[in-house]
């Protein structure tokens, strides 16, 4: 059975539909991309699965139960992590404290003991700031303490909203690196991302939107291939890059 | 961590002998006046749990204080209630007044968070003022005449707001150390991020202003106990309002002991202008808030730490870094 299952799910602000009956399923295990141009509903999409805000009309399951309209603590406490496209570190607290922060309410249990915060800010590298206050954090380390601060909940599905966005390409590879590796330890994922360099590295599959509908689901490179998709979203100009290197390859 | 500990427990120590062995040689005069510093640090470090940990502006909280004050009064006046009895009911029916109200009220932020609290202020004010058989209206309500000589009464006063802040500051030393301590400051940073942090937003802001009603009630009632005589426009005052609001933010918000250092210095000036400028008092006291938003908006205690106590740490450190080395040098 699917991990994650959205179905007809729309959400309206005023007149203008964010959303528009999208349905899509993640399975477990899975790195699931969701790309699509500006306005396409990627952050609603991340807002309705992690209970920012509720869907007008459809519903979400998680491990076959309907969590659309559960308050957002709950659904991070049934294991959905959130990572957030604007860093949102909690200003007055050390580096450490911020991941405690999830350690101590994120997860089911409610302990720490189960948590090894430690392990986690070493997983990041960003063990040696453990002490240091938030804002002297540099762009790349925010992102890493949302990743840190995301880990420490223990979820079973992470969502991540363009996190590479802004990043230097040797950033964008080790975070990629700790997306596979989160992934290999069962973490399934679920990652809204422009930087196409980090989609096609890790996703199997790719939802792609449009208007806050669903315009294709495939794997990353058939995506690409696909007329709609480079229509909408990629442009011409990456269907030929793709093209040319993947005929050198061939060559 | 241990030297630090050891030093605040000095401190803690030193300010405790001062404060029980004052009002037993203070006059009355002096005694009055300690007493209200010792209560508006109540009422500063119960907005402190509200607005300076958990980031709501509850400018509005004087309501808790005129419900506490009428609570008392009615409870001691009407029923006949003892005074501990009243006073803990007091608390009690604030913090049940917190619990109703936040449900609604915490959903707002920022301004429009404080406008809730003063219209709620207005409203429970009005309220009192029309519900004459209870209250007494307009014309205020008094409480029974404590049956002791003025000084011991003035003492026993003293002392039981002295048990309520000591209770508060021990509540907010313990809760800034705690998960839930942790929980409110997440709120404080960012609302959105802390719920999918996993944190409840509306208990936890909920519980916060409930212990804050709780213990400005408790002012409230020891406050009605303590001028015998209480009527709506005194005890609902803004001025009170903006009063603990202000020695909230001279001393440092979000700070443990920011509140009683707040309230200390706050007194303290407050006599001077009165002596210096009897006629032009609030206006003075204006400007004063005035400047302590602008020059020392993270308070005094943050003051004093990032310029006094941080700097001669570091000096300590420095000289105690060149005596080893010289010691080993002499060694070597």
């Amino acid at each position: 059975m699917a991990l994650l299952q959205v179905k007809d799910v729309t959400v309206g602000f005023g007149g203008v539909k964010a959303l528009n009956g999208l349905s899509f399923e993640v399975n477990q295990g899975e790195i699931f991309g969701v790309i699509g141009p500006n306005g396409a509903g990627k952050t609603t999409l991340l807002n309705v699965v992690s209970g920012i805000i509720r869907p007008s009309a459809g519903e979400i399951l998680y491990r076959g139960r309907l969590v659309s309209g559960l308050p957002t603590h709950t659904i991070t406490r049934l294991g959905v992590g959130r990572v957030f496209q604007i860093t949102q570190p909690f200003h007055g607290l050390t580096v450490r404290e911020n991941v405690l922060v999830g350690a101590y309410f994120g997860t089911r249990k409610s302990s720490t003991s189960t948590v090894d915060v430690d392990a986690i800010l070493e997983l990041v590298g960003m063990d040696k700031l453990a002490s240091r206050p938030v804002s002297e954090l540099s762009v790349a380390m925010r992102k890493r303490l949302e990743f840190a601060r995301a880990l420490a909940l223990r979820p079973d599905l992470l969502l991540l909203d363009e996190v590479m966005a802004g990043l230097a390409p040797t950033e964008v590879d080790y975070l990629t690196g700790i997306v596979k590796r989160i992934n290999r330890e069962g973490i399934t994922i679920v990652m809204v991302e422009h930087v196409m360099r980090a989609v096609m590295a890790t996703c199997r599959r790719v939802l792609v939107m449009h208007l806050g509908k669903h315009l294709a689901v495939d794997a990353p490179e058939a995506v690409t291939r696909d007329n709609r998709v480079i229509e909408v979203y990629l442009g011409r100009r990456y269907a030929e890059r793709m093209a040319g290197t993947a005929g050198e390859k061939r060559g | 961590m241990r030297n630090n500990l050891a030093a605040v427990g000095i401190w803690v120590a030193v300010l405790f002998l001062v404060l029980t062995t004052l009002p037993l040689i203070l006059s009355g005069y002096w005694l009055k006046i300690l007493t209200n510093i010792i209560m508006f640090a109540v009422l500063a470090q119960s907005c402190n749990i509200i607005s300076g940990y958990t980031g709501y502006p509850a400018l509005g909280n004087v309501v808790f204080f005129g419900l506490g004050a009428y609570s008392t009064a009615i409870l001691m006046n009407r029923i006949g209630a003892p005074f501990p009895l009243a006073l803990l009911a007091a608390g009690l029916i604030s913090g049940l007044y917190a619990a109703v109200l936040g449900l609604p009220i915490l959903k707002t932020k920022g301004h429009y968070f404080v406008m809730a609290t003063l219209g709620v202020n207005e409203a429970t004010r009005e309220l009192v003022n029309n519900l004459d058989f209870l209250t007494g209206g307009g014309i205020g309500m008094s409480l029974p005449i404590p049956d002791r000589s003025i000084q011991s009464f003035y003492i026993l006063i003293y002392f039981t707001m002295l048990v309520i802040l000591v209770s508060c500051t021990l509540l907010v030393h313990f809760v800034s150390r705690s998960p839930f301590g942790f929980a409110l400051r997440a709120i404080r940073a960012n609302e959105q991020a802390a719920g999918v942090m996993g944190i409840n937003t509306t208990l936890c802001k909920t519980g916060a202003w409930v212990a804050s009603a709780f213990f400005t009630g408790l002012a409230g009632g020891v406050y009605a106990y303590w001028l015998t005589y209480i009527e709506s426009q005194v005890v609902f005052s803004i001025i009170i309002g903006v009063k603990f609001f202000v020695i909230l933010l001279l001393g440092g918000a979000g700070t443990v002991f920011g509140p009683l250092l707040g309230a200390f210095m706050f007194q303290i000036i407050d006599q001077f202008i009165w002596g210096a400028f009897p006629e032009f008092h609030l206006g003075v006291l204006g400007l004063l808030m005035i400047m302590v938003v602008i020059f020392v908006p993270n308070g005094l205690l943050r003051l004093f730490e990032t310029r006094i106590w941080f700097p001669a740490k570091g000096l300590f450190q420095a000289l105690g870094v060149m005596g080893t080395r010289a010691g080993r040098s002499e060694k070597g």
